[in-house]
């Protein structure tokens, strides 16, 4: 569960894209603060503590203070550059300690299982959609995988939550298996070994002219 | 297994739809504009080859960076190709003189902007898929760069 970050906000009056591209300039990335039915704040953050609060200490939820009034938010949304190298916008939401939230968590595999059967690991489930109390939100689903076995996958229904956490994916839903590589080869096999595709609009040769 | 190429289509021919600047042309056959704003994360796998620029990517190519990449996960993981060659690149022979209408199809190419994931892979440890998408990125008329999923907000 990630703790509380707090994170040097600044009130932004500028807006639009040649204010946010000097805001960027600056090291700071736009954002907004919007929700509980108040007005909605522009932001400005500190590009460096937001990656670091990001990226190292996997922070969902953070304390800011706009216009000398502390508040609780939660990132709604995160914009990413075209190569998913930078961040280009932040949307914070105000939240409260008695809320519940929904959310993704990413499913964190631990170990190697032990015995393939010679099995190819396959994860169809990466993040996890949930709704959970807005200050107690898990870092990631975190699962053993070393007792996975051929023919036996890991379903929802199956996983250990954190307490007050509810998974809106279907119980029957496979998080993790394991599956023999070749049971995947004919969806793999897209052409029938045609060396031209069939054309829907040909034309086809009348009766009267083949004679 | 062949080439990858589309099983319909409603046309055998398409218009070519690239930017013919100077310096595109001597790159590779035109460059495509702009950037991509959609296929440009690590979905299904654990990591990916994300193209650091935009042109086409043949159908050969495609099927050149499976075979390494089978070469490496066979047994072990799981690869996904995220791109398709779905446009078809016309030529007319040498020695022909001009005019006559179009070419006929060559050869089958997808169109990529910079910023896509071309190919994922998954089930296998961080050094293991580097190796393999590095020898995949040797293959690429792109320049390319390994990537991991984004953190998840």
């Amino acid at each position: 569960m990630a703790d509380l970050i707090s994170l040097a906000v600044q009130p932004r009056t500028t807006t639009g894209t040649r204010a946010a591209k000097k805001t960027r300039a600056a090291g700071m990335i736009p954002g907004i603060v919007y929700g509980h039915k108040q007005d909605p704040v522009a932001v400005s953050v500190p590009m460096k503590e937001l990656d670091h609060a990001i990226r190292v200490q996997h922070a969902r939820t953070f304390e800011i203070a706009v216009g000398g009034k502390k508040e609780t938010v939660l990132i709604r949304e995160l914009q990413w550059d075209h190569l998913g190298k930078e961040m280009y916008h932040i949307d914070f939401w105000r939240v409260d300690a008695s809320e519940r939230v929904k959310v993704t968590v990413p499913v964190e595999l631990r170990g190697m299982p032990k015995a393939t059967g010679g099995g190819v690991l396959e994860q169809p489930l990466h993040t996890l959609h949930i709704e959970c109390p807005a200050l107690s939100i898990p870092e990631a689903i975190r699962l053993d995988i070393t007792n996975l076995t051929l023919g036996a996958p890991i379903h929802v229904r199956e996983l250990t939550l954190p307490e007050g956490v509810k998974v809106f994916e279907a119980p029957e839903a496979v998080v993790v298996q394991l599956k023999l590589p070749g049971a995947e080869e004919p969806t793999e096999t897209t052409d029938a070994g045609a060396a031209e595709p069939e054309v829907l609009t040909a034309k086809k040769p009348k009766e009267g002219e083949e004679e | 297994m062949s080439l990858k190429m589309p099983k319909r289509v409603k046309y055998r021919k398409i218009q070519r739809g690239v930017i013919r600047g100077l310096a595109a042309k001597k790159k590779y056959n035109g460059a495509i504009k702009g950037n991509a704003q959609r296929g440009n994360y690590v979905a299904y796998g654990d990591f990916g080859l994300q193209t650091l620029e935009g042109g086409w990517l043949s159908a050969q190519a495609i099927e050149a960076a499976r075979v390494t990449i089978t070469r490496f996960v066979s047994g072990e993981g799981r690869y996904y190709m995220r791109v398709f060659p779905h446009k078809s690149v016309t030529s007319i022979p040498a020695e022909t003189r001009m005019g006559k209408g179009k070419g006929e199809p060559e050869y089958w190419a997808a169109v990529v902007k910079a910023g896509m994931v071309l190919f994922e892979i998954g089930g296998v440890p961080e050094t293991a898929a580097k190796e393999a998408l590095a020898k995949v990125a040797y293959k690429m008329p792109f320049k390319c760069r390994f990537v991991t999923r984004r953190p998840n907000v």
